[in-house]
């Protein structure tokens, strides 16, 4: 980073994720002039099975896009990270910000033409927290009042949870949480029928009935998916596409194909159902590709991980050096531009993201000073853990660290394996890991990886370890605090003594990224959701398929 | 010949009951909580616990082993970890797919081999039979993945020719089977030219050609008969092994078989489905071997004299 300050390099990087976050869908915006049209079958396929249909229990990236084409909760992202009303027509809060009273829209109905009345939120939302249903998002609602007596099996149901009216839904926090609309978005706040859940049990992840745009008309596990309009839609954002038909199975190579053949409609690269790299490169290069792929920049951290109750990483300067010591302008080169270069906590995009944050770019020789002050001159020896057979990553910083005199020791371990030892205490010494967002606050990030109050023996999220005080009393205070522009404040002083700390070495934010034909209008990747695809339509009329541009 | 029979019956469930305990001790030896393939990495202890009881996760290897046979003796092959759908409802919905392209790969083996090594045996060390032995033995050493992701790309990504993968309809099978074919099609006419030759040298061959046959006659009716009992007896063995999944082939060409669920279930951690997909196509081998044992006399009435 030479010859920029990091300030610069920082709002640098600010504007590069602005401008991708508002100029590419503008951009789209021009080129897509016609007005929507209704009707046609969108295509596409997947290369890891849907695991689930049912929003409790589906978290992961591949079933989450289809579980919100079926659900709806009581309010949505609009088409940015603003949380605005969906099943609730409106809501109040109380004056010391612990009860929210939403009222329900009208004549609303689920898929199986039964209408929505306030009971079946309470009955969805203490469902979800529901330990029997080990559902991946309940823990998210534990700030419900009773919540906790409810999944200790104390109360048989949620306190805090009321229907006074058929359209009057009430929720009591213990503590008032300005993060609480953002949970609501999640998937374990949606929306589900008793009387279907009831009848299919288990199998209700297979029969999904919400009040969604979409209804599943048919699924062959790990074969191919059909969605089609749900009749009983009321939303006055009523889906273009007829259908939506998603084949399972086959791998990244394949999709690629079909899709370049004309046989899908879209094909997402990158994240986990990607493109592989080399295609990228050549897709990035084609004329006939290169302005049909759509990004933005995923909001997620890279980072190499440092277990700070563990030698040599107790030490600060040791940390520091190891800060010091990495390239992470090598590591985008490897990532083919892919990615943003990082030196704190916050992905750009998430509000808070600080543009004045100083860290620690790369400077060999200041790390191997740091070293020599820590009593390691001639450097020592770790265990670097990385997810098996995933980027190059690894091996960078394996090469950067040795010129500095360490020597990094590569543990390829399979993704679960990982998860399983790096949560527990004095395990994992340290290793290259990424946070995503669940909803784009700076809590989610900050609060999850370095409070230290939350530091359990297994199964911990605070993987470094780090136990600051200081931050763990700045986290507490941001966590209730009612002033957004205060609380950001604090999240931002909480994040520089993060980073002043060096728990972990800051890498990049990735991109997400999707191809499209060209008859495929309206795909505006959204920062939480990606796709959305209830606003996309087909529009054959204007554009001819282009000649193959085969060499 | 029923305590052949009962004997062979034993040793088919040893086979199998051996095949389940690798298989299922090996799964244990992976590191992992199973708890967090499940879950996923921000699940809650609670919900962590719960699946713990919920599959009698902290329960010794022995008693979980012995809780899977109990259960596979009802019949029941447990539900997916990952998805939850029953194992034995995933095999079922895959097996028509790999069932069609063994049988369509069978075929098209025979269709190909027969000939080709009929005729080679009878024009022996001629051209034919020398550039026949050199592209057998080429056909034989490509790899699996490589010749059907080839394939893939030339015929159906820039040609144009075959869809690129999917299973729609009967005709989407064409190309995997092709490719599947050409991968051992070099070994069955090799088996088959072996044979004949052997068959041609035969008295009885001579007796056909001194009472005046056609040279079609004698080499189609009267020697190739003979030369086609072992292979028969191998290509039963190779179908069945089929059925049990085609790992490679089915995914280069995302054909929903039984090799792709084996391939995905590995990459899922999930060990119900892992164990499901091992035992089924080991079930089909053995269950094979034994149907070959069987039906060896019928086929060849000589064999049933020695016994």
């Amino acid at each position: 980073m030479k010859g920029f300050s990091q300030r610069e390099v920082r709002a640098a990087l600010l504007a590069v994720a602005i401008g991708l976050v508002v100029a590419r869908p503008l951009a789209g915006g021009m080129a897509e002039l016609g007005t929507p049209k209704r009707g046609g079958t969108l295509r596409l396929a997947l290369p890891a099975d849907v695991s689930s249909l049912d929003p409790a229990l589906a978290f992961d990236g591949t079933s989450l896009p289809f579980v919100m084409q079926l659900y709806q909760g009581l309010v949505e992202y609009d088409d940015g990270v603003n949380v605005v009303a969906c099943l609730a027509q409106d809501w109040a809060v109380s004056a010391d910000q612990r009860v929210y009273t939403f009222h329900l829209r009208p004549g609303v109905r689920f898929s199986n033409g039964r209408e929505v009345v306030a009971a079946d939120f309470v009955f969805s939302l203490e469902r979800n927290l529901d330990p029997k249903l080990a559902s991946q998002t309940e823990s998210f609602f534990e700030g419900i009042a009773g919540a906790k007596d409810f999944r200790a099996g104390k109360a048989l149901h949620v306190r805090g949870l009321r229907a006074p009216r058929r359209d009057t839904l009430v929720i009591e926090l213990t503590v008032p949480d300005p993060t609480f609309l953002y949970i609501l978005t999640l998937p374990g706040a949606l929306l589900v029928p008793r009387e279907a859940v009831e009848r299919f049990g288990s199998a209700f992840t297979s029969h999904p009935v919400g009040t969604g745009p979409y209804q599943l008309t048919q699924w062959c596990r790990g074969v191919k998916m059909r969605f089609e309009r749900n009749p009983y839609f009321a939303g006055s954002d009523q889906p273009y596409l007829d259908a939506i038909e998603v084949l399972e199975g086959g791998d990244k190579a394949s999709h690629l194909m079909m899709f370049e053949r004309g046989e899908l409609d879209i094909a997402n690269i990158t994240l986990d159902p990607g493109i592989p790299l080399p295609d990228f490169l050549r897709i990035e290069r084609s004329t006939r590709w290169r302005g049909l792929v759509e990004s933005i920049p995923a909001a997620e951290t890279w980072y190499l991980f440092l277990n700070t109750e563990m030698a040599p990483f107790t030490n600060l300067q040791v940390r520091r050096a190891m800060s010091y010591a990495v390239d992470r302008n090598k590591i985008i080169r490897l990532l083919h531009h892919t990615a943003l270069p990082n030196i704190g906590v916050l992905p750009p995009g998430i509000p808070g993201f600080n543009t004045n944050l100083t860290g620690h770019p790369y400077d060999p020789a200041r790390a191997r000073q740091l070293l020599a002050a820590a009593g390691y001159p001639e450097g020592f020896s770790c265990r670097l853990w990385v997810v098996a057979g995933e980027s190059p990553v690894g091996a960078a910083i394996q090469y950067d660290l040795a010129q500095v005199g360490i020597k990094a020791q590569l543990n390829p371990v399979s993704l679960p394996a990982y998860i399983d030892s790096m949560g527990r205490r004095k395990t994992v010494q340290c290793g290259v890991m990424d946070w995503g967002q669940d909803y784009p606050d700076p809590s989610d990030f900050l609060d999850s990886l370095f409070n230290g109050n939350r530091i359990v023996e297994a199964g911990c999220q605070n993987i470094t370890f780090y136990n600051n005080p200081k931050v763990n009393a700045l986290l507490a205070e941001a966590a209730t605090c009612p002033e957004p522009d205060r609380r950001l404040r604090i999240y931002q002083t909480a994040e520089q003594m993060v980073v002043d700390d060096a728990p972990c070495v800051f890498l990049y934010h990735p991109n997400f990224y999707a191809l499209r034909q060209p008859w495929l209008r309206g795909v505006h990747l959204h920062p939480v959701v990606y796709f959305r695809y209830s606003r996309m339509w087909i529009d054959r009329g204007s554009t001819q398929p282009p000649a193959p541009d085969f060499p | 010949m029923i305590l052949r029979l009962s004997q062979r019956l034993l040793w088919s469930f040893f086979t199998l009951l051996g095949t389940a305990f690798l298989t299922f001790f090996l799964l244990n030896a992976v590191p992992g909580d199973v708890a967090r393939v499940i879950a996923g990495s921000k699940a809650s202890p609670e919900v962590i616990r719960e699946i713990h009881a919920k599959y009698h996760l902290d329960d010794s290897l022995w008693r979980r082993f012995g809780l899977y046979l109990g259960q596979l003796a009802r019949g029941d092959l447990g539900h997916s970890y990952v998805t939850d759908q029953p194992v034995a409802e995933a095999i079922l919905t895959r097996l028509p797919t790999t069932t069609a392209l063994a049988a369509l790969a069978g075929v098209m083996w025979m269709v190909i081999a027969v000939p080709l090594g009929a005729l080679t045996a009878r024009f022996r060390d001629s051209w034919f039979d020398r550039t026949t032995l050199v592209a057998a033995t080429l056909s034989l050493s490509l790899p699996a993945f490589w010749l059907a992701r080839m394939m893939q790309y030339w015929l159906a990504y820039k040609l144009g020719w075959f869809p690129i993968g999917f299973f729609r309809h009967f005709g989407d099978l064409l190309l995997p089977a092709a490719s599947l074919a050409l991968l051992s099609v070099g070994y069955y006419a090799r088996l088959i030219h072996t044979n004949m030759v052997e068959v041609l040298d035969r008295p009885y061959v001579r007796a056909a050609r001194a009472k005046g046959a056609s040279e079609t006659r004698v080499l189609f009716k009267h020697a190739l008969r003979n030369a086609l009992i072992p292979v028969i007896t191998i290509l039963g063995m190779d179908v069945a092994g089929m059925l049990g999944g085609v790992l490679f082939t089915e995914n280069v060409f995302a054909l929903p078989g039984i090799g792709t669920l084996a391939v995905q279930s590995v990459f899922n951690l999930d060990p119900p489905m892992i164990m499901g997909t091992v035992l089924f196509s080991a079930t089909l081998v053995v269950g094979a071997n034994w149907v070959v044992d069987l039906t060896y006399g019928w086929i060849d009435p000589r064999i049933k004299a020695t016994h």
